[in-house]
């Protein structure tokens, strides 16, 4: 039972939280100079008619809070209006893009505990040391390329020099679309790499040291059972809160990489409709955006929750 | 005017991100069929293509396709797909002359009045023939107020079907533009259309079409597969799909072509400087550039202090160091203009070319970049102490506009002219030049609307709500009054260079350069037709002219 309130209060707040961003967003997006008419007509002449008649098939001669509650109306019948620039539903533009980022983003947290997780855990056993050294400096050069760079890079050298993977676009069926996507992927994954083996270093570090884990060594547990019922396990309640931010960052970070790999996912979506003023893409792609990243925290607490007995008890108190 | 300053040169984000590869020789353009000063050919030749049949080629665009509805698009990337697809009843060939396309004949009755007989043989891709109810209702929704096109049909009043096969398009007064920009009414199928809707052009919707690919799917973010349509009346194209893809990075698009990835690419020279066309080059790569039609030029409000005085435009007109600008953004793949026409815009009217660079050298000249005769200039002027200026430019979306600018100001600073380079954001930007916000000074990029001597020109000088300089005299509206009806060459040419030399003269307008049209393919492939400003690819029916290779 009291799981259920915990989870309504969220849910509640996250409702309150999309309405907020939504008028803000609205409101910013209103107050931006340019209007969608003339950004529409582009490098052609344009008449007074011309610009009414487009004004007014979208209802841009609306008061500021009339255009606000007609989109809200809508809005909450998941009913997004349609794009300004093409006449598409913004709904299945939504649908589409975010099925595209959504996969992106998964699949770099796959790579990212793959890669980071067993490196961080080799840096806390090993603190101090040569590897611990190495892995830190990687990681730290990484960390510091930003995104752009990486993924030319990688580009550069996966998909134009060895010619491993494609260099552009999304693919099509379950393995074509893991193939596109790795290079993409994997930029995203370094862009945080550092943060992950860091955290989960300092964890390691920590329980290595501690006295459970002597006291299972001088027992002659084994070290595969040390490494992965200690020292994984220990190490996961951390990272599983830093799991929801950084799912947050990859749901809204992935611009520069979808432009770069030309992958038309939510970030292209957004940057394109913010750049031509196109009022209801923006609001639905920022909605779904934020929904994703209110989501991914509220999972991460969740797991937190369901994890540690501790915070548990603490929250449901 | 705003038109003018929402120019085809932000048809894409720029791409900054530079990454040295492939080869970096000069590219294996064709021998120029004529040069201007930088070697840039007028026209690239044909190649020489096979007859084989192919199941695909496979071509690159910069930039998202927001719609394929021709009414609703003013993309450069979006008209790609468009004119892949759907045709217009009279074209433009390679020479910028107009030549019947789904029209079977078409006559000027009179300055107001055109009749038009289509083709019998065209049938849209579901099967049912063309008809002259097609024609008009296409015309009349391109030149409606609905259209994003609307403002280049300003001289439109009706099209009227006259029989199963004709039509008449009256004139609300006399256009030598108007056949021009009829080439931009593309038809499709009424029916069709009006069922579609508002969906009509998205990737839901579709269009119904006549060319020689029909649309088999399209989304807005990858570009468009197009299958090639066995009814089409004329000559079938060599693949049997032809996939447009949409890059959103220069750099991208570029390795995607080196790789084989993709067959062909449009170059991107409004967002690279052509000065990198180079690195797209390589063993497998052939570059081509034509000279084109996109113009650069500061515009003035004439109405406005201090731009109101004569000696501040010539001042300013001094001040541009056009040599200096292309050499750090065209390289040399750039020409200076020397007034508000280029060769392409003479080809339909003058057949020599070297005839068209006497017609072009024999204009009043422009002040030529010179800080002395600058800073005489501003002494004349009423503010002989200098003054000061804002110029707004959309650094995100065209930093070649900021690079522009920014030479120029650099210059002004030397003779007491500050002009502040302002970046902003495409949005705000467009929304400078509107009514009620002519900026005194800005900087602009457009492309004409017509292949005629003044198609770059009119529509800068045509009254409509934003007109931008303001500038306005009885003789040169006595000129372009006698350009619109002139009956022979000789006086078009004779009206023309009225306008042109005024313009050099009173400089509400200073040029500053050209953009020229590049693109690049792999060498499996030829671009089997002349290509020049006019029937590059993007132009009318273009992918059909891909070919493979001979031998």
């Amino acid at each position: 039972m009291k799981i259920a309130v915990w989870l309504g209060r969220r849910l509640i707040a996250i409702v309150l939280q999309l309405l907020i961003i939504s008028f803000l967003t609205f409101s910013l997006l209103f107050l931006m100079p340019g209007s969608p008419e003339q950004i529409l007509i582009g490098p052609n002449p344009a008449t007074a008619e011309q610009l009414e008649s487009i004004r007014e098939r979208y209802g841009l001669n609306e008061p500021f809070l009339a255009q606000y509650a007609d989109w809200l109306g809508a809005a909450v019948h998941l009913d997004f209006g349609t794009s300004i620039a093409n006449g598409e539903e913004v709904s299945s533009l939504l649908i589409e893009r975010s099925g595209v980022t959504v996969s992106l983003a998964i699949y770099a947290i796959v790579l990212l505990l793959l890669l980071a997780v067993p490196l961080g855990l080799v840096a806390g056993a090993r603190a101090g040391g040569t590897a611990d050294r190495v892995i830190s400096a990687v990681t730290t050069m990484l960390v510091s390329a930003p995104a752009f760079a990486t993924g030319l890079l990688l580009l550069y050298v996966f998909g134009v020099v060895l010619r491993w993977f494609p260099i552009f676009g999304f693919g099509s069926g379950f393995t074509d679309v893991v193939w596109h996507l790795t290079l993409p992927a994997a930029t995203l994954a370094i862009a945080v790499i550092a943060l992950i083996v860091r955290q989960t270093r300092a964890v390691a570090a920590t329980i290595v040291r501690s006295d459970y884990v002597l006291f299972g060594r001088a027992r002659g547990v084994a070290p595969w059972t040390i490494w992965t019922r200690y020292l994984l396990r220990g190490s996961s309640m951390p990272l599983v809160t830093s799991m929801g931010l950084v799912l947050g960052f990859f749901l809204t970070g992935t611009v520069v990489v979808e432009r770069l790999f030309s992958i038309p996912g939510l970030g292209s979506l957004l940057i394109n409709a913010v750049s031509t003023k196109d009022l209801p893409v923006v609001q639905g792609a920022t909605i779904l955006v934020s929904f994703f990243v209110l989501l991914a925290n509220l999972l991460a607490d969740a797991s937190h929750l369901a994890v540690d007995p501790r915070v548990r008890k603490a929250v449901l108190a | 005017m705003k038109q003018t300053r929402r120019s085809r040169m932000l048809c894409a984000a720029a791409a900054a991100l530079v990454l040295a590869a492939g080869c970096s020789s000069r590219p294996a353009t064709e021998e120029p069929v004529d040069a201007g000063g930088s070697g840039v050919p007028l026209f690239v030749p044909a190649g020489a293509g096979s007859d084989e049949q192919i199941d695909l080629v496979t071509w690159g665009i910069l930039g998202g396709v927001p719609s394929v509805d021709p009414a609703r698009s003013t993309a450069v990337s979006a008209l790609a797909v468009i004119a892949t697809i759907l045709e217009p009843l009279v074209k433009v060939n390679g020479r910028g002359e107009l030549e019947p396309s789904l029209a079977e004949s078409y006559e000027q009755v009179d300055p107001t009045t055109i009749d038009i007989t289509i083709r019998g043989d065209v049938t849209f891709w579901d099967g049912s023939p063309l008809t002259a109810e097609d024609a008009a209702y296409s015309i009349e929704r391109m030149a409606g107020p609905g259209s994003v096109n609307a403002g280049l049909f300003g001289a439109f009043e009706s099209a009227e079907v006259t029989g199963d096969r004709t039509l008449r398009i009256t004139l609300k007064e006399p256009s030598r533009d108007f056949l021009y920009v009829l080439c931009r009414a593309v038809v499709v199928q009424k029916a069709f259309t009006e069922a579609a809707g508002e969906g009509f052009g998205s990737s839901a919707g579709g269009v119904m079409g006549t060319g020689a690919y029909r649309l088999d799917s399209y989304s807005p973010e990858t570009g468009a597969t197009l299958v090639r349509y066995d009814g089409y009346w004329g000559e079938a194209p060599s693949a049997e799909t032809f996939e447009i893809k949409v890059f959103n990075d220069a750099q991208a698009l570029r390795l995607a072509l080196q790789t084989g990835e993709i067959d062909g690419a449009n170059m991107p020279p409004l967002t690279i400087p052509p000065a990198e066309a180079d690195s797209w080059a390589g063993p497998d790569v052939t570059v081509a550039f034509s000279q084109g039609t996109g113009t650069w030029y500061l515009a003035m409000d004439t109405q406005q202090p201090p731009f109101d005085d004569l000696h501040v435009r010539r001042a300013l007109a001094s001040i541009v160091d056009r040599e200096g600008i292309i050499q750090v953004t065209d390289g040399e793949y750039g020409d200076p203009m020397t007034a508000l026409t280029l060769p392409p815009l003479w080809t339909g009217f003058v057949d020599d070319p070297a005839e068209i660079d006497a017609i072009l050298a024999g204009l009043s000249p422009l002040p030529p970049y010179d800080l002395d005769a600058a800073a005489e200039e501003l002494a004349q002027s009423a503010y002989p102490d200098g003054f000061s200026t804002t110029v707004v430019v959309p650094h995100e979306a065209n930093p070649n506009m900021t690079t522009v600018m920014e030479v120029i100001s650099e210059a002004g600073r030397e003779v007491g002219i500050d002009i502040e380079v302002k970046r902003v954001s495409l949005a705000e930007w467009s929304a400078t030049g509107t009514p009620g916000q002519n900026p005194p000074l800005s900087l602009s990029g457009q492309s004409p609307t017509a292949a005629t001597p003044l198609g770059s020109v009119l529509q800068l000088l045509r009254p409509s709500p934003s007109r931008w300089t303001n500038y306005n005299t009885p003789s040169i509206d006595e000129a372009i009054d006698r350009y619109q009806v002139a009956e022979s060459n000789d006086e078009i040419i004779a009206a023309a260079e009225d306008v042109l030399n005024e313009l050099n003269e009173q400089l509400p307008l200073i040029p500053i350069k050209v953009n020229h049209i590049g693109f690049a393919y792999r060498n499996e492939f030829v671009v089997a037709e002349d290509v020049g400003q006019w029937t590059i690819p993007g132009s009318n029916n273009w992918a059909a002219a891909i070919k493979p290779a001979a031998g």
